[in-house]
């Protein structure tokens, strides 16, 4: 029996040298003479092919949305986290357990499960007078609940399904990996091979000034199942932080039940469309940068929607608004590091239900490269800055043509005419066009 | 520790012939393969042709395999393992670490694939578009008998590591060594991926024809 199979790998695999002599004959006749100037072989920092290379890792690292990078080419790539984030959001369902101590001797449970497409449920923790409080928030796409134990109170209502769905895909994307588990950052090194729950892992680590992070790669599906970060405490090492992440489980059977907990005060509240975009906001000297949604657009570009206003005695300042399509927008958009620049060009401006405008903006790199990575929005106003990081969010093209107008939609006063609104194949010419000019 | 060469640039030939000669006794366990390999490569960046077909000849066949992992489709798998190769060659210049360059151009095959993808998704949907609706698509017809579609069927189906470790071990020489460099797997790794991949497939395929 394995002969046969071993037979047939090995004819099927032979297809593979199928023609070769006369392709290899072609591709030789196809290769540019060291003479032919820029399209003979490039020699430099970045090149197209090798930048997406190195995007394409730092994408797989992207999920922060306050620590970010850009590859450097000399680091080696883990394997393990290329295209993590991406993977991640792959799969059917994802569960991430375990705790977090803040000072020693004390552990907050942690716990954060996302369902494709719009179910999510997360522990949330604070602090108030010394003592610490425990909370959830869940949406399974039709309802939402936030439970706050400390305070006993809790609120609930409709989801908009898109809401969720958005929410599921931050979690996945940004949050997930990026604030909790820090794959997004760079240098990890593979330290060993051990058996963890009955499987072979790979295990990288990555040394920074006052912490160690441990990570347990399953060699099988090389996916994290395990992290664990090291806090320097005064000379001693101590766990900080130690989750569990299993790819493809079942709904687990605590996930809410959207029933308010006997004994908690209960606010009814359904999901505004003002709620479904939100992604962070920042302000300084009496104005608020708000990012709603920025949305990937075939890794050249992104899609943003933003807000910036400041309220003054009553009054709504939404300064330079007015400009005509095409113009640079103010916003500044770089890298994390800074070192790598966006354009933002405006789209349009869209009057929101409440009085203030959604400004729509595509925003491309300013060098020739592909790849979209964690960005830096930001704003300076009488010498102040506020920014907002955050990473746009990738969708496979059919959903993120919905998304798109969907999105739209939202912004729009519900009479107002729809024929403003931009489709994914529209802002994809834009983006080649704008490159194109580069 | 190795005297310095020069590749010649007119053949591939000398270039392999002196990295050899060069090899010291205090470097015994460097495998030839990576010997001549960062020399072809340093032949290319010459501007060698012929030693830029010789390391066509050792990955080619590599890159076809997990072009078609994307494709499905032989003959779009030799195309785009053709662009490849030429977007390599354009591109060498910036690899550093001329000892990985099984996976840079594991990556950029990865790449390209990944862009045929995009493109032909904007292509079905700007025909759709332009006919008003969905328009039926050819099914390709099968280049091979029932049994070798049906394998390719089941390898598409297996973790990438475990598909990479069935193209490494059924189209490279040296398959060890490109999974330490590719996959960071030490020699018993690659043989527990290997048979884990066998016998996925073995337990996939019984019960169907092929046993």
């Amino acid at each position: 029996m394995k002969i046969n199979q071993e037979e047939l790998l090995r004819t099927t695999y032979s297809r593979f040298r199928r023609h070769h002599d006369g392709l290899r004959e072609d591709l030789l006749a196809r290769l540019p003479d060291a003479s032919e100037g820029g399209n003979a072989i490039r020699r430099g920092r970045f090149t197209p092919a090798s930048m997406r290379w190195a995007a394409g890792l730092a994408a797989s690292a992207s999920l922060a949305l306050v620590v970010g990078f850009l590859l450097p080419r000399s680091a080696t790539p883990a394997y393990a986290f290329e295209d993590l984030p991406f993977r991640l959001a792959e799969c059917r369902s994802i569960l991430v357990e375990g705790w977090h101590s803040p000072s020693d001797g004390v552990r907050m449970p942690q716990r954060l499960y996302v369902e494709k497409p719009n179910v999510y449920w997360f522990t949330t923790s604070a602090t108030r007078d010394g003592r610490v409080g425990f909370g959830t928030v869940a949406s399974d796409g039709k309802r939402w609940i936030k439970v706050d134990d400390g305070e006993r109170t809790v609120m609930t209502g409709k989801e908009i399904p898109l809401a969720a769905e958005l929410m599921a895909q931050q979690l996945l994307q940004m949050s997930l990996s990026g604030q909790q588990l820090g794959l997004n950052q760079d240098g990890y090194k593979k330290t060993g091979v051990e058996q963890l729950r009955g499987l072979p892992v790979d295990v990288y680590q990555l040394r920074g000034r006052d912490t160690r992070r441990v990570v347990w790669v399953d060699r099988a599906i090389g996916m994290p199942i395990q992290i664990a970060v090291y806090m320097n405490d005064k000379g001693v090492e101590r766990r900080f932080l130690s989750l569990e992440i299993r790819p493809n489980v079942a709904r687990p059977a605590a996930f809410p039940s959207f029933e308010s907990p006997e004994g908690y005060a209960t606010t009814r509240l359904d999901r505004t469309p003002d709620a479904l975009l939100s992604i962070g906001s920042g302000s300084a000297g009496g104005e608020s940068l708000d990012i709603r949604l920025a949305l990937r657009i075939d890794d050249i570009a992104f899609l943003v929607c933003w807000r910036r206003f400041s309220r003054k005695e009553g009054a709504t300042l939404e300064p330079d608004l007015e400009g005509p399509v095409g113009r640079p927008d103010t916003l500044r958009i770089t890298s994390l590091d800074g070192k790598r620049p966006y354009k933002a060009y405006r789209l349009k401006n869209d009057p929101w239900e409440d009085g203030l405008h959604a400004r729509w903006s595509l925003v491309v790199p300013e060098d020739a490269q592909t790849g979209v990575g964690e960005v830096c929005a930001s704003l300076e106003t009488a010498g102040n800055r506020m920014s907002v990081e955050f990473s746009p969010l990738r969708f496979k093209d059919e959903r993120l043509a919905q998304i798109i107008e969907e999105v739209q939609r939202l912004t729009l006063p519900k009479a107002a005419a729809q024929d403003g609104i931009l489709t994914l194949h529209q802002l994809q010419k834009l983006a080649r066009a704008v490159r194109h000019e580069r | 520790m190795r005297a310095t060469f020069r590749p010649k640039t007119l053949a591939g030939e000398p270039v392999i012939k002196a990295c050899r000669e060069n090899r010291t006794e205090l470097e015994p366990d460097l495998p030839r393969a990576t010997c001549a390999e960062t020399d072809l490569i340093r032949a290319s960046l010459a501007g060698d042709h012929a030693a830029y077909g010789r390391l066509y000849d050792q990955y080619a066949g590599l890159v076809r395999a997990v072009c078609h992992d994307s494709t499905h489709d032989l003959h779009e798998a030799q195309d785009l393992c053709q662009e490849v190769f030429l977007r390599a060659f354009r591109n060498l210049g910036e690899l550093r670490e001329h000892e990985r360059f099984s996976a840079w151009l594991l990556g950029i095959a990865r790449m390209v694939c990944r862009e045929s993808r995009r493109k032909a998704a904007r292509e079905r949907k700007r025909r759709q578009a332009m006919e008003g609706g969905s328009i039926a698509t050819q099914p390709a017809e099968p280049e091979d008998g029932g049994e070798i579609a049906l394998l390719l069927a089941e390898i598409a189906k297996l973790p990438e590591r475990e598909r990479l470790a069935l193209h490494l071990f059924y189209l490279q020489e040296q398959p060890v060594l490109h999974a330490q460099r590719i996959m960071g797997l030490s020699r018993s790794g690659f043989y527990r991926v290997l048979d884990r991949a066998r016998d996925r497939l073995k337990r996939a395929l019984d019960g169907k024809r092929i046993t």
